[in-house]
This record gives structure tokens, sequence and C-alpha cells, in this order.
């Protein structure tokens, strides 16, 4: 039976890691930091495979946590963090890195919830329903939050009209 | 363009292809974080096993600040009488309200039932709840420990104004209080919720100082909170009763390395740091949670146990007796290390990062062998 469990797992993740990883680059801008948050996102969905299994909805779960996760290190590295005179990286000259990241950077001005939503809303293109389902918190929230995470965003990049469904 | 569109244009543009998923590693990492729960220790040496009982404890992130005035009020109660079956407490931290329940009012699943959900502006600027890191079971209380309590939960965001606990209580546990900085004293009385008997409170971070357990008889124990990282944490393991004193505190490196070939968290170098105080002893690993104990002398016995496990990396940590001045690890081809032994009131701890099978023997001041013990091969 535990075999069995483990090869269901070994095959989730091998199938869902990539779109983790998106999934938690998109939310922190990092690399190293979706390969942390989504590691641990699988690690704590295996030390509850059977319950996770169960529940029906394994992808799911792991988002959930990949998102908690995230907030979480929002929070964990507030005060290990520092600012600086100057930004410690500045864009090269001639280059079109710039426009390229414009929606991804656009979005660390927002807070985690709203990044979330939006992320959540706009990119896995889920339901209101499942976007408060994921965060925890009401369909009114989940409206209230992407309507000020896109007002936020069009301050800072160009959006389609009508994106705000 | 949708957002949409434009999120995979830009993902596309920027992302080089994901590594390959660290499966085996991370259902190890999920193994152990399981493990800790579940105070199971795998002894990596059979010749001996450690006779300390080393508790697994999550030691989350707490805020490092301690409340910078005292000017702040706190008020908890237990349910009335048209509170919901499963509320277990509710008030106020600077007046603003709080309710702490137990699960099983989550609108996603049955898999999320074991969590205790903390919620009201206190905790803005959301609400805790949720599959993360600190949502288990507030459960395990015995007579020995009589307040089990869930990992701390804080409010997200970028500025945290209470931490939430939930903690299960032993059958003989009558009341619990818990003391704060600014001199507050909480009552708490315990509420059975789904056949179980559990007490919670808020309150900001880094007030709390001590909480105590009673019954019928009076004081069963008292608990201070753990602080790696800042004030907030509750040492299960380590309740004190009438009349034990107090450890003196202590820090110490047990033992440092560097990961070979591990990914995410266990990248660079590592280090077990011992942290010793009213809460007991622990030792953390970099970046992960902490072994804990109550850190009470006593006889011991040496031994060993594998706490971190990658591929055939694996990091083994060492307990002596107080009497031990040196460990000599034996090497396959290397010849002989002696480690360093960080001092705990109750025993000494040595730690060390390895690829091969080693051996290890422990000496005392006579130069006799007091214990020895053979790793497996990784």
């Amino acid at each position: 039976m535990k075999a069995e469990l483990d090869e269901e797992f070994r095959a989730f993740m091998h199938a869902r890691w990539p779109a983790m990883i998106r999934l938690g680059y998109v939310l922190t801008g990092d690399r190293g930091h979706a390969e942390e948050v989504a590691q641990a996102a699988f690690a704590n969905a295996y030390m509850a495979w059977p319950r996770v299994i169960r529940a029906g909805n394994p992808d799911a779960y792991v988002r959930q946590i990949v998102v908690n996760e995230d907030r979480n290190r929002f929070r964990k590295r507030r005060v290990r963090e520092f600012s600086t005179g100057s930004p410690p990286d500045t864009p090269i000259p001639g280059t079109d890195l710039d426009s390229r990241t414009t929606l991804i950077d656009a979005l660390k001005v927002l807070g985690p919830r709203q990044r979330a939503v939006v992320v959540l809303r706009y990119w896995l293109d889920l339901t209101e329903t499942e976007t408060a389902a994921t965060l925890n918190c009401s369909v009114g929230t989940v409206r209230s939050q992407a309507s000020r995470a896109l007002a936020t965003l069009r301050q800072h990049i160009e959006l389609a009209e009508g994106e705000l469904r | 363009v949708s957002l949409h569109e434009q999120f995979d244009r830009e993902l596309g543009a920027i992302s080089p292809p994901p590594p390959p998923a660290p499966v085996e590693e991370t259902m190890r990492r999920g193994t152990w974080m399981r493990r800790r729960r579940h105070a199971t220790a795998v002894a990596c040496t059979a010749a001996v096993v450690a006779a300390a009982i080393w508790v697994p404890l999550a030691v989350h992130w707490k805020d490092s600040s301690a409340p910078e005035t005292s000017h702040y009020t706190v008020t908890v109660q237990p349910p009335g009488p048209t509170a919901p079956v499963n509320e277990i407490a509710y008030g106020t931290v600077n007046g603003k309200a709080w309710r702490i329940l137990m699960g099983k009012t989550s609108p996603n699943d049955a898999s999320f039932d074991s969590c205790a959900e903390m919620l009201g502006p206190a905790f803005e600027p959301e609400p805790v709840t949720g599959p993360d890191t600190g949502c288990y079971p507030p459960r395990g209380a015995t007579l020995a420990n009589p307040v089990a309590f869930d990992p701390p939960a804080f409010a997200v965001g970028p500025d945290p104004q209470a931490l939430g606990l939930a903690g299960e209580v032993a059958a003989n546990v009558t009341h619990v209080t818990v003391t704060l900085t600014n001199g507050t004293l909480l009552t708490l009385q315990p509420v059975t919720v789904y056949g179980d008997r559990y007490v919670a409170f808020a309150a900001p971070t880094g007030a709390v100082v001590q909480v105590t357990a009673y019954s019928r008889r009076g004081e069963i124990a008292r608990a201070f909170p753990f602080a790696p990282d800042g004030p907030d944490w509750f040492l299960d393991t380590g309740w004190l009763r009438p009349g034990q004193h107090e450890l003196a505190p202590v820090t110490a490196v047990v033992g440092s390395g560097r990961y070979t070939g591990g990914t995410g968290l266990f990248q660079g170098s590592w280090s077990v740091v011992l942290q010793q105080g009213p809460w007991g002893v622990c030792e953390t690993l970099t970046g992960e949670d902490g072994l804990c104990g109550p850190g009470q002398p006593g006889p011991r016995r040496a031994g060993a146990q594998v706490v971190y496990k990658n591929g055939r990396y694996e990091i083994c940590e060492g307990l002596t007796p107080l009497d031990v001045t040196r460990v000599v690890l034996t090497l396959p081809g290397s010849g002989s290390v002696t480690v360093q032994l960080a001092g705990g009131a109750d025993a000494k701890y040595w730690a060390f990062g390895y690829t091969k099978a080693f051996s290890w023997t422990a000496y005392n001041a006579a130069d006799l062998v007091v214990g020895s013990g053979r790793t497996s091969q990784p």
C-alpha cells in the first residue's frame, strides 16, 4: 500500500513540478525562492499524502501550500532584508529585458495576497470560488482584492480593456 | 494582450526550463517532517541508541521584536452560549477582536479539518488558516506535557499584530494561565471541541513570558517560549514541574559543514546550533526544524541519529554523557577526526556530515571508552 502511494506521489510530483515552479516564480519573482517554495509544498503534501489523495484534489492542495508558503516567505524574510542606498541590480542598456519582465516586475508592487489573486485568477484561470478556496477567503474578498490589484497594476503597465472580469 | 497571454509570454521568455523534480529528496524531507512530528527518532547506530528523549518540534519563524511597549491590552473569553460548536476562545488584542476555532469550518475539504482557525481583525490583514506549514493538529497533551500547543500561527503581512495559539490540554488540567510582558495574566478555560479539550489565546507577538497549567491540586507545570529567532514558541517537552529549576541560557554550534548534492533549502553550508534555556535544550539544523528535549540532567548513554539525508549525503547528530571529553570519528580511508562537542545541561552534542559510513567512539577524561557506534552506509 505504501509503495503504491509513494509511486503515486512520484508520478504526481514529476508531472506537476514544472507548473508549481512557474507558479512559485510568478509569485516570488525569483527562481531560487520558487524552487524552495515548491519543494516545501510537495514535502508537505507527501507528509499528508494519504489524506491529500482522499481529499481528491492534490493539485489544489499543493497549489494552496505554494501560495501560503509564498505569503509566509514574505513574512519570514521581512526582518532579514535591508535597504541599500542604491538598487543592487540595474538594467543593462540596450536590452529589452525590462520590457519583457514588465508584468512580473509589476507584480512585486502588490502585496502577497493581491499578487496571489492576480496569479490565480488571471494566469491559472481559477474561478472566483476556486481562488477564494485557495486563499481561504470569501468570493467578495477575491473580487475586491482583484479590483485593487488591477488598479495598481494599471499604474505600472498597460492592461487590456475588460481584463477585470 | 490578456494578462494570461502576457504571463505566458513573459514566463516563456525569461524562464529556463525548471530543473528535474527532486522527488526522492522531497519525499525524504516529507518523511523527516512527519517523523519529527511523530517523535520517532531514527538511530543511525545499531550498537547504541540515544537514551535521551528527543521530541520533534517545529520551529517556525518568529517575529524577532518583542513589543516595544507594555501599553497593549489583551483579553480572552471562553465561547459564549451562541458561539459555534467548534469555537475555543475569543477576545481582543489592542481592542481588535479575534476568534479561534478548531477546523471543520473550512470551505475547502476534509483534509484541512485539523487546523486551528484564527479569525478576526486582530489577525488582519489576513486570517490564518489553511494547510501551511504551521497547520497541524494541536494534539499530544499528556500528564507530563499538560498542554500541546500547535505551532504558532501569525497574522500574515508586513506588520503582524497578533500571535494566535491553540493547544490540546491533558485530562487533569483545570485551567491554564499565560503571563505577558506587561504583567497581564490571562486565564484560559479548556473547551471541549469534537471530543478533545483545547485552550487558545492571542497576544501581540513577543508578549508571552510563561504558560502555566493547573489541576485541581495546584500547579502542574510551567513552560517558556523557545526563541531561536524571536520570542514566541512553546516547548512542549520543556514543561518544568514545581521546584524544577530553569536552565541557564547557552548557545553553541554543535557542528557545521556543506551540503553535497542538495537543492532548494538544502544548499551551501549547514550548521546545527544548540540553544538551551528555560525551554529546555534544542538543536536546530540551519533553516529547518529543531529537535528539542527537556534538558534535565540525568543518566545518558552515548548515541546518534540521522537528522538529514539526501542521496548519499547525511548529517548525523550525536549525544554523549556529560563526562565525555572527546568523540573520535574513524572515516574510511581518511583516518580519524575529533569532533567538537557542545555542552548542554543534560548532555554533550556533536554533528557531522558524511557520504560514507563511519564509526565513532566517545571517551571520558580517563580515556576510557564510554560509548561507540557505526553509521549505516548512506
